[in-house]
């Protein structure tokens, strides 16, 4: 056997050649605790060897391809007891007022019915739907089990926009945000909210779950159409389910969460038009492209900006595939040589639309897009200031060995070390079978470049979420390939289980982990956090507040981002005032100064950009040292008729001494 | 002469049914928006869901796709490759995806073209606008469909349903024969999925309409200012022994049942055993800054008994018997009885007020109704001589 038919047999040789220098280095030049956190390489590595080998034909994995595989029946057995498993898990779920026992085992028995129904006849809209409520359930218990879920924050401004245009009956209500020319997002969600009588973040959930749970067979549809290949089909919606950066926006839907929905739906139509055998049908396809692109013109600017970058490297390796497979890539496109011009003009109106659109909002886009780059660069080169991090009665955390240890144990240290290991397995099949996934080359391999941006990376990257939703549309590709090895093993293989296993793990701890599941608090090793939901009593006590200070107050010391867009959302009238975090002490002008008992379980966010973490002994103390004028629940104000100065005593950290990039500096 | 036959006799045997009914319920959904609204929301909402999330998309969908899929695709996959000469139709699944997302695109921008008129955004004109989207849609996808041969249309057709009656291939007749050859197992799992679904559907409905959580108590402090009226702000801070001060405190009741408050009032002498300010700059050494109350005066206590979502203004007047410069005026919220010994750490909620009280140049007793707390002497006038007092109100307010 030759050395390169060798390495096509054991592509696992080539990573460890690669990664072992890698881990050495870290283990040699990075602090203890980063060098451990990053053994989950290792365990990624040796999962991927594991279920490389385990998925391979049961005839001794000699390479050869086999055969594509199709998925019939018509058994929606399984699909009965999944709904059931899931009904019985909501029903817990309300009545127990918890939800992580009930959902872990609904999605551990719903994979382990999804992995055995693979690799033998299953329906295949059964299996679709049994993903979908795979996807759903977690995310819909999740909604059940939080008041209301607003992630970093945008949640509450859009809901003030909505409710906003709704009240004004106009998009110019949203002003001075620049969303009103982009209203698309807010024209949806209070449609939703005004015609079926919900609340405005009600219809937010609600249209955001729809929507994503729709892209589940549109997925499928997808890679049924570029790769005609059922196996891979269904191993792409499970990698689907299982991306841990989409689930996050299910709930706290926002304007982007919108416009990657909406750029999935663009592969779908590119897909089905490149593949579309008659100009016929390809002008059917083709003719949903301007609605398309008129919708994207309307609804977000920056996603459609920053999705030139994997659709410029899939581009050049577009180009590059086309030098080195020339034959293939000219058999590939003469398939659709009779449809170019048909669908090249659709395509052509929806880049003027958005184009023009962009020209017609000059002021506003070009502003944010050269604003957005400043930022970015300023904070990539560490050139920002950003705000000062105030420690009132606490340490600063550090990332000890102890955590990182606990960190490889949490969902989050199992999820990122499956995900890896799974690319893996996707970079070996695609080396193992190179012919076979050669017409789809480009698309994988820009899946699997970028795909890296998805872990945990030891330095902050400005708008890496934005970034990470984005990755996810090409990433879903190599994860497919990976996962389509477990539809094509022998049915009668008993090392099948390892891959199973890992499809289990993989789920459950995706919808465990710490972006989508911060509320459980035992799971996660991050203890000083953003708060980013408020419990159901929670979100009412706020509201109370609000409507208090609109009743009786004019001006308040509002402090804090998250307390700021709240008032917002729930129209407060008056003016509000932020607070001033110094090493003497939080001050603030005279008056009422609103704090919460929340704060200390979290990191607050000033609206200076400051950091601010307060003990619990710290925030007894002013509680019962200043003026307590309201409260209801755990928010409270304080007055004076002075100005405040030194409320929660002096800080344990200088201003500027730290930064919030230093202090997220660790990896997850 | 069946009943389909009659009911759409005018119009043909190839009347498309699907977009019948979306016309029929488009229309339906509307005049019952605006005869009756949102008087009964839940028919509202399962009028409008289709109209928002369906049927703009089916059938811009139907009118683009007019043909059915191909007979060998098995109706469930998308059939992307298909072969030269097939059917340009799509599979049910690529169907259903499309509508919903082509649904998700048009309405929007429906509502959008809503903003242009004069009446703008607003429950009445969307619904107005997508249903008008629809019903074009409607039109358009009947001339389509009408311009395919019958045998390889899309939907069905009225013709086609008398077909399926006549031959037992209706809902009904399908389920009945289903169910009659299925094992006791199957029934049995059938039986389960129901009744396990309609628990699900009812705990959710519980937990999101009617459960709000757990309740909890808003109490306040107020002011009356000329101007303004009640207004959280220019508390008293220096008061005088034996001279009345007025003050309101507000109370409700954000639980879901009615509920018994009696509010304690109480002038009390506080002393600390760390730093005032907690300026504690070890950690640790603020958890020594705790307060002990070592006197105090019963300045007044009211009961109010408040309906769920009610609340209560108590306009009362302080009456200090207790001086110093640094003495904390607290409000002890309880539903129901207080507990022989209030403090802030057994109240339901809590506010108040540091005050400076100096002595009144009369001389009265500045000791009357005072009581050291570690004391036996606890007298009970207290609350007579400064609760509720002459002055004193209430307002209940809803």
């Amino acid at each position: 056997m030759n050395p390169v038919e060798f390495l096509r047999r054991h592509p696992a040789v080539l990573v460890l050649v690669v990664l072992a220098p890698v881990i050495a280095a870290a283990w040699r030049y990075l602090p203890l605790s980063t060098a451990i956190r990053a053994v989950f390489l290792v365990v990624a590595f040796l999962t991927s060897v594991a279920v490389f080998y385990a998925t391979n034909r049961a005839d001794g994995g000699d390479g050869t391809d086999a055969p594509e595989r199709e998925i019939r029946g018509s058994d929606w057995t399984y699909a009965k007891i999944l709904t059931i498993a899931a009904g019985l898990a909501i029903c817990a779920t309300v009545w127990l007022g918890s939800r992580a026992p009930w959902v872990a085992a609904f999605l551990g028995l719903g994979y382990l019915a999804v992995a055995y129904q693979l690799r033998r006849d299953a329906a295949p809209t059964a299996l679709l739907y049994e993903l979908v409520l795979l996807f759903a359930v977690p995310l819909f218990a999740k909604f059940l089990t939080t008041g209301l879920y607003f992630g970093g924050g945008d949640v509450l401004r859009h809901v003030t926009f909505v409710n906003r245009m709704l009240d004004a009956g106009s998009v110019l209500a949203i002003q001075p945000s620049a969303y009103w020319m982009y209203p698309g997002f807010h024209l949806l969600v209070g449609s939703f909210a005004e015609l079926l009588g919900l609340t405005t973040y009600d219809a937010m959930v609600l249209t955001g779950l729809v929507a994503y749970s729709a892209l589940v067979p549109l997925v499928y549809l997808t890679v049924r159409a570029l790769w005609g290949d059922e196996a891979v089909a269904f191993g792409t919606v499970i990698a689907f389910t299982l991306l841990l950066v989409l689930k996050p926006y299910v709930l706290a839907f926002y304007p982007q969460a919108l416009a990657v929905a909406m750029l999935f739906v663009g592969v779908y139509l590119n897909a089905s038009l490149f593949t579309a055998e008659t100009a016929r049908a390809a002008r059917r396809y083709a003719a949903v492209v301007p609605l398309l692109a008129v919708a994207m013109a309307t609804t977000h600017h920056l996603t459609f900006v920053i999705a030139l970058v994997p659709l410029g490297l899939l581009l050049g390796l577009l180009v590059v595939q086309r030098g080195v497979a020339a034959s293939d890539f000219r058999s590939a496109l003469s398939r659709a040589s009779n449809v170019q011009v048909v669908y090249a003009f659709p395509l052509l109106i929806a880049a003027v639309v958005l184009f023009a659109y962009w020209l017609y909002t000059p002021s506003i886009f070009l502003t944010r897009m050269v604003g957005g780059l400043v930022t970015f660069f300023v904070l990539t080169t560490g050139g920002g200031e950003g705000g000062g991090i105030f420690l009132y009665g606490v340490g600063l955390v550090t990332d000890d060995v102890r955590t990182a240890i606990r960190w490889l144990y949490s969902p989050d240290g199992i999820y990122y070390a499956l995900l890896s290991g799974l690319l893996l397995v996707a970079f070996y099949e695609t080396v193992q079978h190179w012919r076979r996934h050669l017409d789809r080359m480009p698309l994988l391999a820009t899946g699997l470049i970028l795909s890296g941006l998805l872990l945990p990376l030891p330095l902050p990257v400005p708008w890496l979420d934005r970034i990470r939703l984005l990755v996810a549309i090409v990433a879903v590709f190599p994860l497919g390939v990976a996962l389509s090895r477990l539809a094509r093993t022998n049915p009668r293989y008993p090392r099948y289980a390892v891959g199973a296993l890992v499809l289990i793990a993989a789920g459950a701890s995706a919808s465990f982990a710490a972006p989508v599941a911060r509320d459980l608090d035992s799971l996660h090793t991050d203890k000083q956090r953003v708060q980013i939901e408020y419990g159901e009593r929670e979100y009412r006590t706020v509201q109370s507040l609000s409507s208090f200070l609109d009743d009786h107050a004019a001006t308040t010391n509002t402090g804090t981002q998250l307390i700021r867009n709240t008032f917002l959302s729930e129209g407060y009238r008056g003016s509000s005032i932020g607070l001033s975090p110094e090493e003497d002490g939080m001050s603030a002008a005279a008056g009422l100064m609103i704090v919460r008992e929340e704060w200390t379980d979290h990191k607050l966010l000033l609206v200076d950009g400051s950091q601010v973490t307060i003990s619990d002994d710290r925030f007894a103390v002013a509680e019962a040292r200043r003026n307590k004028v309201y409260e209801s629940g755990g928010t409270s104000l304080f007055w004076s008729d002075s100005e405040f100065v030194g409320v929660f005593g002096r800080s344990e950290t200088a201003s500027g001494n730290a930064t919030p990039a230093a202090q997220n500096g660790t990896a997850a | 002469m069946s009943w389909t036959r009659t009911a759409v006799g005018m119009v043909g045997e190839r009347t498309p049914v699907d977009l019948g009914v979306i016309a029929a319920w488009t229309v339906l959904s509307a005049a019952w928006a605006v005869t009756v609204g949102n008087a009964i929301q839940l028919v509202t909402a399962v009028l409008a869901l289709p109209i928002l999330l369906v049927f703009p998309g089916y059938v811009a969908v139907a009118a683009l796709f007019p043909e059915s899929s191909d007979p060998a695709s098995d109706g469930s996959r998308g059939d992307a490759r298909r072969t030269a000469g097939s059917s340009p139709g799509i599979s049910p699944l690529e169907r259903a995806v499309l509508s919903v997302f082509t649904s998700l695109l048009v309405v929007p921008l429906a509502a959008l073209a809503t903003n242009f008129t004069p009446w703008g955004i607003g429950p009445a004109t969307i619904l107005f606008a997508v249903s008008l989207v629809t019903l074009v849609g409607t039109a358009g996808a009947t001339v389509r469909r009408f311009g395919v041969p019958p045998d390889r249309q899309f939907g069905w057709a009225v013709d086609d349903l008398e077909a399926a009656g006549r031959s037992g291939r209706n809902p009904v007749g399908t389920i009945s024969r289903a169910m009659a050859g299925e094992s006791t197992a199957a029934t049995a799992l059938n039986v389960v999925l129901v009744v396990v679904v309609v628990a699900a559907v009812g705990s959710v409905a519980q937990a999101v309409v009617l459960d709000n959580g757990p309740g909890y108590t808003e109490t306040y402090l107020l002011t009356e200012n000329e101007s303004e009226g009640l207004v959280a702000a220019g508390y008293p801070t220096n008061l005088t022994a034996g001279e009345s001060t007025p003050l309101i405190v507000g109370v409700q009741n954000h639980h879901s049942r009615a509920s018994e408050y009696t509010i304690v009032a109480q002038l009390q002498r506080v002393e600390s055993s760390g730093n005032a300010t907690g300026a504690s700059s070890n950690a640790t050494r603020a958890s020594e800054n705790a307060t002990e109350v070592v006197e105090t005066q019963s300045v007044g206590e009211f009961d109010r008994r408040l309906a769920p979502g009610e609340r209560a203004l108590v306009d009362h007047a302080v009456t200090p018997e207790l001086t110093g410069d640094r003495l904390r005026l607290t409000y002890l919220v309880y539903r129901g009885e207080p507990p022989a010994e209030p403090s802030a750490a057994n109240a339901d909620s809590e506010v108040h007020l540091w005050v400076g009280v100096s002595g009144n140049e009369s001389g009265a007793s500045q000791l009357i109704g005072a009581s050291r707390l570690s004391g036996t002497n606890t007298l009970s006038q207290a609350s007579q001589l400064s609760g509720p007092s002459s002055r004193a109100c209430q307002m209940v307010c809803s």
